[in-house]
């Protein structure tokens, strides 16, 4: 069933602007979680070493804060302070192989290393 | 019967027809049998997969009977929930009343899972179901209806009355929850969107006043017609609904 559409044309910054709203960010814990295979994907492609894993869009971190606890470090980007801010009091976001980044995926300088 | 999970609680879903993805969602104390009833389904099974949701404590989706587990926007998720199981990353979603409700709360929460809205005899307003039903704990089907009706300002039909009671009243008086304001979201609602309302729906104005705020609205009013009443007027509303979805998705 899975359908290939093109993104919307509606989808601009104007929508993302929605994810900045303290209130979107504390209704995350009702949503539906990704699912485990999602987490089996992701370490699948954890192959080199040091591991290393940036994620684009991280929101608060879900994908993130479980991720570090097998990897040596993850990048986690994301242009809401909000969702930030949230994500660092969750379990694992004071994490120390966990780095955030309040910024656009445009704007990420990425250093490997 | 089909369902999705979301974090525990099942969620019913049930599948007509192959095309673009529609989602239906049903209002308050209704279910998926009510887009069935009005004739919607036969209808639009030709020309789309219709995927139609029970709202948890409705249909065959799971019914907690605690206030908690409706905490809003938990019903918007519930769709989310649906949409991942079914591996579907974006639709078009048609909410009724408390579905209209859903379907704001998509715009807010969840922009990148909506193609389209259409949107009835809702408005994006803060409401206060949960007030109205703070006393009622649906043990009492007479202070139910009683509660219902006055909030909606006008009697039931007997048929009206009897779908009615065919709900878990303990489940559905939980349901009933004030939502906070989602106005903000009004401006950034550039996606096509179809909103129509009973001229005699008493949230009328209300539903007028977004429609101003909304940048790509249709919107429509139909005429005569009370809340409850332009649900079932097929005969009205899908001429706009299919003129709308052939446009932006021929």
């Amino acid at each position: 069933m899975m359908q290939a559409w093109p993104k919307p044309k509606h989808l601009g910054p104007e929508y993302g602007a929605q994810f900045s709203d303290p209130s979107v960010a504390s209704a995350y814990r009702f949503r539906p979680p990704y699912p485990d295979e999602v987490y089996t994907l992701l370490e699948g492609l954890l192959v080199d070493v040091p591991r290393l894993v940036l994620e684009l869009g991280c929101g608060l971190g879900e994908i993130a804060r479980r991720l570090a606890t097998q990897t040596d470090r993850v990048d986690a980007v994301e242009p809401s302070h909000a969702m930030l801010a949230l994500a660092r009091t969750l379990p694992g976001g004071g994490r120390q192989n966990v780095h955030w980044f309040c910024c656009t995926a445009e704007e990420f300088a990425y250093v490997p290393g | 019967m089909p369902y999705a999970d979301n974090q525990g609680i099942r969620i019913h879903y049930q599948i007509e027809g192959e095309g673009p993805p529609l989602v239906l969602q049903h209002g308050f104390t209704q279910s998926v049998r009510d887009w069935y009833l009005a004739g919607y389904v036969d209808a639009l099974k030709p020309a789309y997969q219709l995927i139609l949701i029970d709202a948890r404590g409705h249909g065959g989706s799971e019914k907690p009977h605690d206030r908690a587990a409706y905490t809003w926007p938990i019903p918007v998720y519930d769709v989310m929930a649906v949409l991942d199981h079914l591996h579907l990353p974006c639709v078009h979603f048609w909410g009724y009343s408390m579905g209209g409700e859903i379907g704001y709360g998509l715009a807010k929460y969840a922009p990148e899972r909506i193609y389209t809205l259409l949107i009835g005899g809702s408005h994006p307003y803060a409401s206060s179901w949960g007030t109205a039903f703070r006393d009622v704990d649906g043990t009492d089907p007479a202070a139910f209806l009683a509660t219902f009706e006055k909030r909606l300002g006008t009697s039931l039909t007997p048929e009206a009355k009897a779908r009615m009671l065919d709900n878990d009243l303990q489940a559905v008086a939980a349901a009933a929850q004030d939502r906070p304001s989602l106005e903000d979201v009004l401006p950034t609602m550039t996606m096509p969107c179809l909103l129509y309302v009973g001229e005699a729906d008493g949230a009328f104005l209300r539903v007028q006043e977004g429609a101003k705020r909304m940048p790509n609205v249709t919107y429509v009013v139909l005429p005569g017609c009370h809340h409850g009443g332009a649900f079932y007027r097929a005969d009205l509303v899908l001429p706009h609904v299919t003129k709308f979805l052939q446009a932006v998705h021929p």
